[in-house]
């Protein structure tokens, strides 16, 4: 449906218009040579096995795995795994998990070190 | 409406705005082309447009703007693979610009929606119901669009003196 502007006679072309079309007017017969290949490209195929299609699903499914892998946690976990064990040298107290994982939990005088009981309630237990 | 006939009459239209919006003409052909291809298969498939001009400048704008994006990302990654040749200087540079540089050299000193007026009805011979139809904005502030766009053009190569 065209609209009233589109039917309004065209204006006079303007010199400058004339001008900048010479100017910008490709190398003769590059109009012909795109047109014959326009009409001459066959079909297209299915478009997801277009590389610029399959690349980023590729690279978005990628980063969803990769944002849904469990990460290994660094402290000690008890809900997970309960602490396994506490050693205390000189007064530097480590606890290590289930999973191995070692956590210095206090660095100070054996004096003042806290009793495995405090450590297991800072980590969330009960006191056993 | 004749395909072949509509893609032989945008063919040239939509080839100067592609120049004009690129500045580089091998890669105006290519995305010329492919938005005539793209005119194709969508007729072949479901008929022709409502209109083949809106339709053919709406993918090719669409077209540029990816290409250009592209290009921006990795034209570094070029300089690097084929060895940065410097420019050579100024005075054998200005013997060998041609009206045409000059001229698109000109384009890219307009501002960004006075050029997109300007090619998309200079260049493209799009009407302007359509042309402001595609940019979104009233007929009037089209023709005040290209018409800024016109007069500094004028300025620029006058100054060159391309337009005498």
């Amino acid at each position: 449906m065209s609209s009233p502007e589109d039917l309004d006679p065209p204006d006079p072309i303007d010199p400058i218009d004339r001008r900048l079309r010479e100017i910008l007017d490709a190398e003769p017969g590059a109009a012909d040579r795109i047109a014959r290949r326009a009409l001459d490209a066959p079909p297209r195929r299915f478009w997801l096995w277009r590389p610029s299609a399959v690349l980023p699903l590729a690279a978005a499914a990628l980063l969803l795995v990769l944002l849904l892998l469990p990460r290994p946690s660094a402290t000690p976990n008890p809900a997970a795994g309960a602490a396994l064990s506490i050693t205390n040298v000189g007064g530097v107290i480590a606890v290590r998990d289930a999973a191995g994982n070692a956590t210095i939990v206090h660095v100070g005088e054996p004096a003042e070190a806290p009793s495995g009981g405090q450590i297991f309630i800072a980590m969330g237990e009960e006191e056993k | 409406m004749d395909l072949e006939q509509t893609i032989r009459e945008l063919a040239p239209r939509l080839l100067r705005y592609c120049l004009g919006r690129t500045g580089d003409r091998d890669l105006a052909e290519e995305v010329a082309q492919e938005t005539l291809a793209a005119l194709a298969r969508r007729w072949r498939r479901y008929g022709p447009p409502e209109s083949p001009d809106a339709f053919a400048f709406t993918v090719a704008r669409r077209r540029v703007f990816r290409s250009m994006a592209r290009r921006r990302l990795f034209e570094p990654l070029h300089l690097v693979a084929e060895g940065h040749h410097p420019d050579p200087n100024p005075e054998e540079r200005a013997m060998h610009r041609s009206d045409l540089d000059q001229t698109l050299a000109a384009i890219r000193r307009l501002p960004s929606r006075d050029r997109e007026a300007l090619l998309l009805v200079v260049a493209g011979g799009v009407g302007t119901g359509e042309g402001a139809r595609l940019l979104g904005i009233s007929v009037s502030a089209l023709k005040m669009r290209v018409s800024r766009a016109r007069q500094r053009l004028i300025e620029i190569l006058e100054n060159q003196h391309v337009l005498a």
